[in-house]
């Protein structure tokens, strides 16, 4: 075989090799750009759903803040009304006739389960009612009523004391326990009903 | 003495399902809850969970009531225990129904699955003769003395209705076992002796209180009447029926003008009863018995979230629940 053959054919087989790399490059470039491309497309996929699920759950969570914000307002609200009514129902007892107000004093005092001494706070609006005479005509052998010196703060009835023990009759204080236990009452009377 | 085998599976499934009652800690819980939205956050860690929607109390506590009873209907099939559970909630659905149409409150009133009575008779009945007269005696009764009334009240009303309960209970109820004969009468005792209770501390007349008193306690409705006009209730109550401290927790009451521990020690004792019924395992007393303690679980998480609703403190609550 001549020289040049050799080289030819040398030149032949090179350039073939050659193109089987590049063809074989060519087919892994396309197999690793397929692939990297699938990744993505996953990678894409489940971040977008990661998203999607977070915005959701976010919106869902803002819902139920909102909800339960509303119910507090509502509850609020209730609660201040009611507790309007039970304040505007303590001034209208207040604002009784001396006669009436202290028929209610008298049914206060009547059901006092102190013995002994008992200390009759009054509030400062109440000094001219509630006075030593009065309390005296309620004392009976058991019991004897005390006008304090001292005054309580709350509006309109009495803080009875006896040493360490005293009873909180004033009329915001009957009227939140009075409120309290019709509310207990009712809860269990009222029927099951939407 | 014969053993009815029948009822050892349903009973022995019944101690299962008193497991998912509320327990003594989570009362604890409940009772030292900050408001209602906290008794409902705790609500969603019990078996109420599964009728919680969205931290919503809506319409939790029927449902829990009707699954209850379905799921002891499930279990046993005797004809005592059917008829016992049904017919009283055929009288709930009477009471919302019959209610609403004789008041006027709401036009599509919601009532609960059919009891024994389907409840399309029973909203017919106010109008339509015939379906009156296919109804149980002590319903057509009850229905017509309603419609006889002239613009009957909320009151009339369930006046009337709580009759026919306490006389279907009375009816019904005691066919299940002494034991439940003997605590028909004492719940119906406990009840008059409460509202006889209030209507002292509210100074009604003797002759409204004999109005509102219902048949069947231990002591007749004139009896209880005529110990109000004397002012000697809990002398009445504390008289050979074993009631002693009863009757001290209503004398304590009555001078203190405040029925919350009346209504607590009625209530303890009405839960020990039930404790005593569940032990008759040869019969269907534990699974009535079951339904009476949810019932009164649920009337207990009523006060516990009405009462948080309004503030009350815990020292407030626990006075009026014997629960923790």
């Amino acid at each position: 075989m001549a020289l040049e053959e050799i080289a030819e054919r040398i030149a032949r087989d090179a350039r073939e090799a050659a193109e089987r790399i590049v063809s074989e490059a060519e087919a892994e470039k396309a197999a690793r750009i397929s692939e990297a491309k699938e990744r993505l497309e996953k990678e894409f996929e489940r971040d977008s759903g990661r998203l999607r699920d977070r915005i959701e759950e976010l919106r869902l969570r803002q819902r139920e803040h909102l909800r339960r914000e509303a119910d507090r307002k509502v509850q609020t609200a209730r609660s201040t009304m009611i507790n309007r009514a039970i304040d505007r129902a303590v001034q209208n007892l207040v604002k009784l006739g001396d006669e009436e107000y202290l028929q209610l004093i008298s049914a206060i005092l009547a059901r006092c389960a102190l013995r002994g001494e008992v200390e009759v706070l009054v509030c400062p609006e109440d000094e001219g009612r509630i006075t030593k005479d009065f309390l005296s005509r309620h004392s009976d052998q058991d019991r004897r009523f005390v006008l304090s010196e001292q005054r309580h703060r709350s509006v309109g009835g009495v803080v009875l004391r006896a040493g360490d023990v005293s009873q909180n009759a004033t009329f915001s204080m009957i009227a939140d326990l009075a409120h309290e236990e019709l509310v207990m009452e009712l809860a269990a009377e009222l029927p099951l009903e939407r | 003495m014969s053993v009815d085998g029948r009822f050892i599976y349903p009973n022995g499934r019944v101690r299962a399902l008193e497991l998912q009652l509320v327990s003594n800690r989570m009362w604890q819980m409940l009772l030292s809850a900050d408001d209602r939205a906290e008794v409902i956050r705790l609500l969603t860690d019990t078996w109420y969970s599964l009728f919680i929607e969205q931290h919503k109390l809506g319409d939790t506590f029927r449902q829990a009531q009707e699954a209850t009873e379905e799921e002891l209907l499930e279990l046993s099939e005797d004809p005592r225990l059917v008829r016992g559970l049904l017919h009283r909630r055929d009288v709930r659905n009477a009471r919302y129904l019959w209610k609403a149409a004789l008041i006027g409150t709401e036009k599509d009133v919601e009532v609960e699955r059919d009891g024994l009575l389907e409840t399309e008779n029973l909203r017919r009945a106010v109008e339509d003769e015939q379906a009156r007269e296919e109804l149980p005696e002590l319903f057509r009764q009850t229905l017509e003395r309603l419609l006889d009334m002239e613009a009957p009240e909320v009151g009339d009303v369930e006046r009337e209705m709580d009759r026919l309960a306490a006389r279907v209970e009375r009816e019904e109820l005691p066919e299940l076992g002494k034991s439940f004969e003997n605590l028909v009468s004492w719940n119906l005792e406990r009840k008059n002796f409460l509202t006889a209770a209030r209507a002292q501390l509210r100074e009604a007349s003797p002759e409204e209180l004999e109005d509102m008193l219902l048949e069947g306690g231990l002591h007749d409705p004139e009896e209880v009447a005529s110990a109000y006009r004397t002012g000697r209730l809990p002398e009445l109550l504390a008289g050979g029926h074993g009631q002693e401290e009863l009757a001290s927790a209503l004398s304590d009451c009555l001078s203190r003008g405040s029925l919350l521990e009346f209504e607590k020690q009625g209530e303890k004792e009405l839960l020990d009863k039930l404790e005593e019924a569940s032990s008759h395992v040869f019969g269907p007393a534990p699974l009535a018995a079951f339904v009476l303690k949810r019932e009164l679980e649920i009337d207990h998480l009523r006060i516990l979230v009405a009462a948080k609703s309004a503030g009350a403190p815990r020292k407030r609550i626990i006075r009026r629940l014997p629960r923790g």
